[in-house]
């Protein structure tokens, strides 16, 4: 359903959305860029003003900085949805925005972590947000673009790495929980003595076309052989199901696998 | 993503008074399904407060059964010798969860509370009682493929997506649940609620509870347990319809069964109706196909859902016959 098609009276569903579009209106205002910060504002109030102004709120809690001022419009929410975004009996309530007692709702606890991270053996000491994935670390923060972003939510398999040897979707682990372990990607593969064995079987089998799953691809495909997984193209097949490739090279990556574990028996 | 504050624990009383302290706050373990959710703001916890220093993890083996910690990967319980051999309905369905990725980090506990697939549930900008509660069910007259033909409700028809649960019901499964109050026992049976008019609650679980472990007590029903799982695409895939039997045969006759079915109930679905017709019978084709029958009773299917009745008879006649070892 196009979201023009709802009526906005109907819908309390637009609150998340609204919050959504100030949180990135904020950034970026932070950032220098006024006219997409506007626009973000402006998108955002025609959803839901209230929403922008909690979002405010929360923010000038925090930044100590004169707070940016509505610049909206009249409540342009139907009668009868106001009194619906009130917390629930259940205390579950997904979008109020504070505990009951009006305290900043992270409750003093920690929203940003200098940690250390350990990628392909060597130390990296980055400051992160709570909301920082591993992937969007890596990439946006460590410029190690090699980890693909694709789906963001666990079912492409473009993103994955090696965390204490495991296969695991970078997409779907925080990095602050990535402290103490050691992650593996796709530039660590790679030895003084030149490509991975599965590099070399991936690229001689022709096992990719666009290329962007063949990092994850490769990565999930090193675990399986050291798991001992790779005993048939049916097994390999299913133990390589958490990996998709949308230009559908999978008899070519079933082959590269099954070369390098024969060579490995 | 909204924003949230971080923070670890390594007791159970931390945890709970933590939780008290900021309703707003969640738990994360494995965050498999925790980051899908926050990536696309289903929910927004003030706190998430990380519980994998609590000494909830691993196996271990008594007489009377095994103890699976509820922070244990389900990677390590599927690869578990015991479990296979005792328990081989569990490590078949944790073998067609998810992907050996999701597998290594998701939890056992973190499956059992895992929230539904439903479109609508999953999608912030339309209406969902579960998410937003009195703001509507978009599930009952829209795209509903997915969802429950049993336990539904008019504010919710939303379906339990997991397999783990389905395998625990029918090896009489418990749970230890811990608060800073002390432990509590439940059936994995009891765990799960129908939505009716409040689909947002989920469990019987009380807000500053925690899942410590999962129970399993040896059974020659359970040795003879089978999952079947039916599903859009041949790995990778949320069930259609799922089949859980675990059944006892002495003598040629039937002793105990438990029968469970997934992707067909708002929670985890116990079929009576099909034990009673397997006890003290044979297990044949005949009493398959019967008690298969009785599978869909009670079944309350949309236009959407209609190929889900034939589905569970189907799904149900096979896990028996091969429980049966018929098939």
């Amino acid at each position: 359903m196009a979201q023009d098609d709802l009526d906005p009276g109907e819908n309390e569903g637009r609150i998340p959305q609204a919050r959504r579009l100030a949180e990135q209106a904020l950034a970026a205002e932070r950032s220098g860029d006024e006219d997409t910060a506007d626009r973000l504002f402006a998108e955002a109030e025609r959803l839901d003003p209230a929403a922008v102004a909690d979002v405010l709120e929360e923010d000038s809690a925090t930044a100590a900085k004169p707070r940016r001022q509505l610049r909206a419009a009249p409540l342009r929410r139907a009668p009868g949805l106001i009194a619906k975004s009130g917390p629930t009996a259940a205390g579950l309530h997904a979008w109020h925005p504070r505990g009951s007692t009006g305290a900043p709702r992270t409750g003093g606890h920690k929203t940003s972590f200098a940690i250390t991270l350990n990628i392909n053996e060597q130390r990296h000491e980055v400051t992160v947000d709570a909301r920082a994935t591993l992937l969007d670390t890596l990439r946006d923060q460590l410029r190690l673009t090699g980890t693909k972003k694709g789906c963001a939510l666990g079912q492409c398999g473009a993103c994955t790495v090696l965390c204490d040897g495991q296969r695991v979707n970078a997409c779907l682990m925080l990095a602050v929980m990535a402290q103490g372990k050691s992650i593996l990607t796709i530039e660590g593969l790679a030895g003084d003595a030149g490509l991975h064995p599965m590099q070399a079987a991936f690229i001689e089998h022709d096992a990719f076309q666009c290329g962007y799953c063949t990092p994850g691809q490769i990565m999930s495909a090193v675990a399986l052989v050291a798991e001992g997984k790779a005993g048939s193209d049916e097994q390999i097949r299913e133990e390589m199901s958490g990996n998709l490739c949308r230009c559908g090279a999978y008899a070519n990556i079933v082959a590269a696998i099954r070369e390098v574990a024969r060579r490995e028996e | 993503m909204l924003p949230f504050a971080y923070t670890t624990v390594s007791g159970t009383t931390n945890a709970a008074a933590l939780l008290a302290q900021a309703p707003e706050a969640m738990f994360i373990a494995g965050g498999t399904d925790m980051l899908q959710l926050l990536q696309e703001s289903v929910i927004a916890p003030s706190v998430l407060i990380d519980i994998n220093g609590l000494p909830f993890h691993g196996i271990t083996e008594s007489d009377e059964g095994v103890r699976i910690g509820a922070l244990t990967r389900l990677a390590d319980i599927m690869a578990n010798e015991t479990i296979k051999r005792q328990f081989p309905v569990l490590g078949r369905a944790l073998q067609e969860t998810a992907s050996p990725q999701v597998r290594n980090m998701a939890t056992a506990g973190g499956n059992l509370l895992q929230r539904t697939r439903c479109l609508y549930f999953r999608d912030a900008t339309v209406p969902c009682n579960k998410r937003e509660p009195g703001a509507g069910c978009s599930a009952q007259d829209g795209q509903n493929r997915m969802n429950a033909i049993f336990g539904g409700s008019p504010d919710c028809i939303a379906a339990y997506p997991g397999d783990m649960a389905n395998a625990l019901i029918v090896l009489d499964a418990e749970l230890e649940i811990r608060s800073g109050n002390g432990e509590r026992r439940i059936k994995v049976e009891d765990l799960h609620r129908e939505p009716g008019n409040t689909p947002h609650i989920e469990t019987c679980l009380r807000p500053e509870e925690i899942i410590a472990a999962i129970r399993l007590p040896f059974s020659a029903h359970a040795r003879n347990s089978h999952y079947l799982k039916l599903r859009d695409r041949a790995s990778f895939e949320w069930a259609l319809v799922s089949a859980a039997v675990a059944v006892e045969i002495t003598d040629g006759t039937v002793r105990a069964a438990r029968v469970a079915a997934g992707g067909v109930g708002t929670r985890p679905w116990r079929l009576p109706d099909v034990e009673r017709m397997l006890l003290d019978r044979p297990l044949n084709e005949a009493v398959a196909l019967t008690a298969a029958e009785a599978s869909i009773r009670g079944a309350d299917a949309r236009p959407g859902t209609q190929f889900k009745l034939p589905l569970l008879r189907h799904a149900i006649e096979r896990a028996l016959l091969m429980a049966g070892g018929l098939q």
